[in-house]
């Protein structure tokens, strides 16, 4: 608890009111989402706004559904086949799970990094490219510039430029997992969700990581999952509390970790469980 | 001993025992029939030997040992034979005589005590031709025109044989290149007027423009056939008298002689050189005197080219259908029956391919093209018989349950992370295949393509319904437009042992062709899968480190 005050003086002091979130500062909604794998729901009626360019932390033990609700926000959960979804996802006002929506245009506003680095066996530059490649950019001076604004953007470029001709596979973790970062900002989404990003990685790593995510949010609209409370305190400015399908409690980051409204959230933020 | 079981040695032991048999099994074969195949080639020793026969005449013989067999001597007294009461086996040699034309047989079997002397004779010479297999002989004098030459005998007749193997070398290249082009055209032009009388628009002019044609060919013709025979008529200048193992004065006509040698006056080097010079001869020469003698180029040529187009075939085929089963396809009662159904079809025998080749691709498919395309040819069928690109068609449809087999264990490998990365960044489905999924599984669809190679290039018994022939006239691939020939056949080596082994009027001086034969099948299947195993490797080192 003492540990996670500390933390909390360097987090920004930008709490908004989550609740009444005008249209401009929000950059998704969730409206009374219920999700079922077959029989089986995983998330209960969650409604919540997710504010334009701040971080916003999932926090809740495994399970929880912190990550499927992510998953929700680029349409992920299509793969599985038998997923069913109720409720309304709204970007700029409009249910991404409407007929007329092309997930894979959802998913270049709404991009994703996972908790494994996922490079493609590709070199450092493909891999940057990928998504630019997809939406049929051939200009090699645009790529050329792309490329160098992403990998800066993800604290990346100064530690490859040398050599983006190499196969992307032989970076260490930390670095694989900021070329994806630098693949996903490089076709500019608006939303940027990160499944744990820093999980498979060693604390240096990290730190590098959760500095960057302090500088992404500049541009982006960062959503995070993740299973480190410390984490959740050290980026975020808002924070969700997700225990057992249901979003338990929703506010500022300062807020939630100093005076929890919810008994459950007090108990998992200092430890009783989780 | 208790202990010994426990300790697990006897397992190591059995295992280790099992793949060392296994070496020995596979080495101990290609040895076989590469020592065979290739001591075929070596200029043997020639003997002359002096025997009686059984009838007490006395003769002399010359020819190569070919063979030894030991007999035990109770069957030849059985078989009333008189063999010494001491001797518990003899040894009965084959010998190869050679001077088919004047013997019954140039192979014949004869019992070491019936020989009475054997001596290696130093000055005689075997004389290659391309008619009736070899001549062994002393060589006497040279005629040219029938009267002799003076001079040195042999240096002159090396010289002889030189200009007649180049005269005839360009007499082959005329028949075969400008004579067959103009027939090649001949018939053309006949088939265009067929088309047009057929489609009704054949009106006199036409018919007075392709008769024009057709007389300017048949002149050509006439100018090139006149080339021929004069090239004919200088090759049959020179002759060569020969003193054979009856005693007798043979003539024989340089112009069928392909090579003169005395086997017995070379060192092991210009043995080799000499043997070397066969071999080159056998990989690249036509086969002559029903594939007995000469080379086996044209069913070299015919392997490869049949595999690579059956490789062209099956894979995209192959692999699509792979595609659908693993990526779109839902796993329900069908897909899973279409598996099971896949994989089945592996273990079809291969001669029902045939059958079936044969009843669809060429009466049913060959017989619509011709119908279709082709009708001016009718009643003689162009794609409607057997041909190279059913052959290919055919085994390709053998060997498509590997290549989807693998392709599928292939798309299986590749880690879902990857498919989601490309998802999210906005790629279809469609996308994340082309880009990310396909390149990966690239080692998996070789392999798949490997085993479908080896499995095709060693396949025999469909092609004997759907293209292959004992001699094909014309390459599949020639100077005349349009250069690739699908509908002609093909030879083939696995055909090629058949014929030779078993269909050969001379079991004898084929045996040793069916293990050369075999060992360059081996050898060409093997070549064709370490290319492939190279390109294999080469794409699983660019994909690496995916398997973490």
């Amino acid at each position: 608890m003492i540990e996670l005050k500390t933390t909390l003086k360097n987090a920004p002091a930008t709490a908004v009111d989550l609740q009444t979130l005008s249209a401009e500062q929000t950059a998704m909604e969730v409206r009374d989402l219920d999700l079922f794998y077959g029989s089986k729901q995983a998330l209960f009626g969650v409604s919540m706004k997710i504010p334009r360019n701040q971080v916003t932390a999932f926090i809740g033990p495994s399970g929880c559904g912190k990550s499927t609700l992510l998953r929700c926000f680029n349409r992920m959960n299509d793969l599985v086949d038998s997923c069913r979804i109720d409720g309304e996802i709204l970007l700029h006002g409009k249910n991404i799970h409407d007929r007329d929506v092309e997930v894979a245009a959802l998913r270049r506003h709404v991009g994703m990094v996972f908790q494994r680095p996922n490079p493609f066996p590709k070199t450092i530059y493909e891999n940057v490219i990928y998504g630019l490649r997809l939406q049929g950019v051939k200009d090699r001076r645009l790529l050329d510039e792309a490329v160098e604004q992403s990998l800066r953007g993800a604290a990346l470029w100064e530690e490859v430029k040398d050599r983006l001709n190499e196969n992307a596979l032989g970076l260490s973790g930390g670095q694989q997992q900021r070329l994806v970062i630098a693949r996903a900002i490089a076709i500019e989404p608006e939303v940027l969700l990160l499944d744990e990003p820093t999980s498979a990685l060693d604390p240096i790593s990290t730190l590098t990581i959760e500095e960057l995510i302090h500088q992404l949010k500049e541009k982006f609209t960062v959503a995070i999952v993740t299973h480190n409370m410390q984490q959740a305190a050290r980026v975020s400015d808002n924070t969700a509390f997700m225990y057992m399908g249901e979003l338990v409690e929703y506010s500022d980051t300062n807020t939630l970790f100093t005076t929890p409204v919810k008994k459950k959230t007090e108990d998992y933020i200092t430890g009783r469980y989780g | 001993m208790n202990k010994w079981f426990k300790s697990g040695s006897p397992w190591i032991w059995m295992t280790g025992g099992a793949i060392s048999m296994s070496l020995v099994a596979v080495l101990g074969l290609l040895l076989l029939i590469a020592w065979r195949g290739l001591t075929y080639f070596w200029p043997a020793t020639v003997y002359e030997f002096e025997m009686r026969r059984q009838d007490g005449v006395v003769e002399r013989v010359i020819g190569e040992i070919h063979d030894r067999v030991e007999i035990p001597a109770a069957q030849l007294r059985g078989s009333g034979l008189k063999v010494d009461e001491d001797v518990e086996f003899v040894n009965r040699f084959l010998i190869k005589t050679g001077n088919r034309e004047f013997v019954n047989l140039d192979f014949r079997w004869v019992l070491e005590t019936d020989i009475l002397s054997r001596r290696v004779a130093d000055d005689v010479a075997v004389i290659e031709r391309t008619k009736n297999g070899n001549f062994y002989g002393y060589p006497l004098r040279l005629l040219e025109k029938g009267e002799p030459v003076s001079g040195d005998l042999l240096p002159e007749l090396q010289s002889r044989i030189e200009r007649v193997v180049e005269l005839n070398e360009q007499a082959l290249d005329l028949q075969k290149g400008d004579i067959g082009r103009i027939n090649y055209k001949l018939e053309r032009s006949r088939l265009a007027e067929r088309g047009l009388e057929l489609d009704g628009t054949l009106d006199d002019a036409a018919r007075s423009r392709f008769e024009a044609e057709r007389a300017q060919l048949r002149a050509d013709y006439k100018v090139l056939e006149n080339d021929l025979f004069a090239l004919r008529d200088q090759a049959e200048r020179d002759a060569l008298v020969v003193r054979d193992m009856r005693g007798e004065e043979v003539t024989i006509k340089l112009n069928y002689v392909l090579d003169v040698y005395q086997p017995n006056q070379k060192n092991w080097l210009q043995k080799t050189g000499r043997w070397l010079v066969q071999v080159s001869k056998f990989l690249t020469d036509e086969p002559r005197e029903a594939n007995t003698e000469g080379g086996v180029f044209p069913a070299i040529f015919g392997t490869i080219f049949m595999v690579l187009l059956m490789a062209i075939i099956v894979t995209p085929f192959g692999v699509i259908a792979a595609i659908y089963l693993h990526e779109y396809a839902g796993d329900n009662v069908m897909t899973r029956l279409c598996r099971i159904a896949v994989i089945n079809l592996a273990g079809v025998p291969s001669i029902v391919y045939g059958v079936f080749g044969l009843g669809f691709f060429v009466y049913m498919v060959g017989g619509s093209l011709d119908a279709l395309f082709y009708p001016e040819a009718l009643p003689s069928p162009t794609f409607g018989t057997p041909g190279v690109l059913w052959s290919a068609l055919t085994l390709a449809l053998l060997t498509l349950p590997v290549v989807i087999v693998s392709t599928e264990e292939g798309l299986a490998r590749i880690p879902s992370a990857l498919r989601q990365g490309s998802l999210a960044l906005g790629a279809t489905k469609a996308e994340t295949l082309w880009r990310i999924v396909i390149p990966m599984a690239s080692p998996a669809i070789m392999t798949g393509l490997i085993l479908a190679i080896a499995r095709a290039a060693g396949e025999t018994a469909p092609l004997m319904l759907v293209g292959v022939v004992k001699l094909a006239p014309t390459l599949p691939i020639d100077g005349n437009f349009p250069f690739v020939h699908l509908e002609r056949k093909f030879m083939h080596l696995g055909f090629q042992i058949y014929d030779v082994g078993f269909q050969s009027p001379n079991v004898e001086a084929a045996r040793p062709l069916v293990y050369a034969t075999s060992f360059l099948l081996v050898t060409v299947i093997v070549t064709l899968n370490i290319t492939a195993i190279t390109i294999r490797n080469h794409l699983r080192e660019k994909y690496r480190s995916l398997e973490h």
